[in-house]
């Protein structure tokens, strides 16, 4: 498990480390060895390597020189759309701006004055931080192959009643069954079924239909009329839990 | 014909005249009714149907077949039929008594123009054939004007707003029954009337056509009227929570006036206590300054004036009565949809829930607003407790008779309507939950 902190200060980046080695050491210790710490001194710096996937968590300074952390945080969203940021600053003044970027927390400096509330918030992430490591194993062709959740943008059945996984730019017949995939799958929150034998990835859709969702590949997947309430009720509460 | 056969033809005529009678009174109902409640209504009325053909045939068969048999069976056999409208098309029950008066004025009339047939006919002196010839007029003369009577009943519905106001409502729900009621006490004999009498009945053609207009009319003032003072309502308090603003704004330029005159002050004493290494004092000074640099700050709720105007104002409003409300807001600058709708739905939805608020106990008293973008896909989610069970309709709305309370629920629905949004509204374990979903057309 990756995680960043990117603040100018070497200070601010020792004190952010420390908090979070200590609330894991409390709360998880098991997670422990799986951790690494990866620190930036600028935002430039940081988006130099970013991309979807590298880091299961991103602890973001708003003010820092040359590119400050919301315009960071607005391009690290063009990139993923998942991948918590907690803000760390020394005002309030960014608080609104954090909801457009989707800010998992908006946290004031110094971080020892507001411990509590750093550790409820990671509390709060780490179901979604554990949520973005998975993956979803499967043998294809005879090849074991894990694929990420987020990879993943919906799943269906050939004709033959093979499943197939669809991501952005392949597909993959899997030799599991339908019933095992979707087990595990709507398990994570992010994944509905939506008419008989098709699971979406909720954070690929980009818009309801009146019949369908549509994905951001452009695809239309139906959505079943006699689940049709409970299906786009799920999907808006998701939505607004984001 | 044979006895047999009569008795065999007139329950048959006097089913198809009731089956009539329930397909007008249907019809204004149609466009809020769904497929299944359509076909649940079609099968239940064709069930009686069978059954009340066997039950006229009984009637005839024992009383014989006079004139006061078939005008009793005609008058009280539309009782099952509307019970069983009433039944599937449930929650409109003022409608459907004033469209059943309607709907009685206008089958009179049709029956005065049939009976008005029955001197011209050769067969006048037997009692059978003249029941029959009847019936058949009256159906001859139904489906000749189904096409007017399909356009006046499919407009015919008065809206829910209109009809349940109790001030009202009721009374013009049952003027057209009580006129036709206090006639047809003087028909129910054993005669068929001479057209003489027959003048006065057409005078219900009056009747019918300006109870009808009245309240068409009526019922579009009433709207204008309730949407009227509801916008009214609305653009007072917006008024009220600029002023609010405004001040709030005032007080904080005020604070901040006061924090930078004192600043200089301030610096001095920290660069004193400082040098006197008085480092406990100096850091409390530093947090006194800080705590009114924070009084200072305006958190707005989102960047959109107008959408920040209606959250702010109602979750004053809340706040000020004692209710808790938690929101998370998320909505651009620039909506590319109309903010004014965004607006008045958003100030409809937490007038509702501070309404509801109200009625629980002070320390279940809370309400929650999310309001959520991704890419142009918007998401509002309003939650607030409420223990009293709510009824909804068929529209999947909670059902009100209150005063102004409807008209939100109309502009929620018109909101609804014009952005093609989907909506979920739940009661779970006292906790009431609205979703609406739309999308802002692409800019």
């Amino acid at each position: 498990m990756n995680i960043a902190i990117i603040d100018d200060e070497v200070q601010a980046q020792d004190e952010v480390k420390a908090c979070l080695t200590e609330y894991l050491q409390i709360h998880h210790p098991e997670l422990i060895p799986n951790v690494r710490f990866f620190t930036f001194d600028s935002a430039e710096t940081f988006l130099e390597g970013f991309q979807e996937g590298t880091f299961a968590l991103l602890l973001l300074d708003i003010y820092m020189k040359g590119m400050n952390g919301m315009e960071a945080a607005r391009e690290i969203r063009k990139r993923s759309d998942t991948c918590p940021i907690i803000f760390l600053t020394t005002s309030t003044e960014h608080l609104l701006d954090g909801y457009t970027v989707f800010a998992a927390g908006y946290l004031l400096k110094p971080l020892q004055d507001s411990r509590e509330l750093f550790f409820e918030v990671i509390e709060h992430c780490l179901p979604l931080i554990l949520a973005s490591q998975q993956q979803l194993r499967i043998l294809s062709q005879g090849i074991a192959l894990k694929v990420p959740f987020r990879q993943i943008l919906y799943l269906d059945c050939s004709h033959s009643h093979r499943v197939i996984l669809h991501l952005s730019e392949q597909t993959f017949a899997a030799q599991e069954s339908y019933s095992e995939c979707a087990e595990i799958l709507l398990d994570d929150q992010r994944f509905l079924e939506c008419y008989h034998r098709i699971i979406v990835n909720m954070d690929a859709i980009v818009s309801m239909e009146e019949e369908s969702f549509r994905l951001k590949n452009g695809v239309l997947l139906p959505i079943s009329r006699r689940k049709r309430l409970p299906v786009t009720k799920q999907y808006m509460l998701y939505l607004a839990a984001k | 014909m044979t006895t047999l056969e009569y008795t065999l033809s007139v329950p048959l005529l006097i089913l198809l005249i009731q089956l009539g009678g329930a397909y007008l009174r249907y019809l204004p109902f149609e466009r809020i009714c769904t497929k299944e409640l359509r076909s649940q209504l079609a099968k239940l009325c064709l069930l009686w149907s069978v059954l009340a053909f066997f039950l006229y045939y009984y009637i005839f068969a024992v009383f014989g077949l006079r004139i006061i048999v078939y005008k009793l069976l005609l008058f009280l056999g539309w009782i099952p039929y509307f019970l069983l409208t009433a039944y599937v098309i449930r929650c409109h029950m003022a409608q459907h008594i004033f469209i059943f008066g309607m709907q009685t004025i206008y089958v009179f009339l049709l029956h005065t123009l049939s009976i008005s047939v029955i001197p011209y006919m050769p067969v006048y002196a037997n009692i059978s054939r003249l029941i029959l010839i009847q019936g058949i007029c009256y159906l001859a003369f139904f489906f000749l004007l189904l096409p007017l009577g399909k356009k006046i009943f499919r407009q015919l519905l008065p809206s829910r707003q209109f009809i349940n106001d109790k001030s009202y409502g009721y009374y013009i729900a049952l003027l057209p029954l009580f006129i036709i009621i206090s006639h047809i006490s003087f028909v129910i004999d054993n005669k068929f009337h001479s057209w003489q009498e027959l003048v006065s009945r057409c005078m219900f053609a009056g009747c019918f056509f300006l109870i009808y207009r009245y309240t068409k009319l009526e019922a579009k003032d009433t709207e204008k009227q309730n949407m009227l003072t509801h916008s009214n309502k609305l653009l007072s308090s917006q008024l009220q929570s600029l002023q609010d603003y405004t001040l709030l704004m005032q007080d904080s330029q005020k604070q901040l006036s006061i924090l930078r005159h004192d600043m200089r002050h301030q610096a001095r004493l920290l660069y004193t206590l400082i040098q006197e290494e008085k480092f406990p004092e100096a850091l409390g000074l530093l947090q006194t300054v800080d705590n009114h640099l924070e009084k200072t700050a305006l958190h707005p709720y989102c960047k959109n004036p107008i959408i920040n105007a209606a959250f702010s104002i109602y979750i004053k409003k809340a706040q000020r009565l004692g209710i808790e409300v938690s929101a998370k807001i998320n909505l651009p600058e620039k909506t590319p949809a109309n903010e004014n709708d965004l607006a008045v739905l958003l100030s409809n939805l937490m007038e509702n829930a501070i309404i509801a608020s109200l009625k629980q106990p002070a320390d279940r008293r809370k309400i929650t607003i999310t309001a959520q973008t991704k890419e142009n896909q918007v998401i509002l989610c309003l939650e607030n407790l409420y223990d009293i069970d709510l009824s909804f309709g068929e529209d999947g709305l909670p059902k009100t008779s209150a005063a102004g309370h409807g008209t939100g629920m109309d502009s929620f629905t018109a909101f609804v309507k014009k952005y093609h949004a989907v909506t979920s509204f739940t009661q779970e374990n006292g906790l009431v939950k609205v979703l609406i979903y739309w999308k802002f057309p692409a800019a």
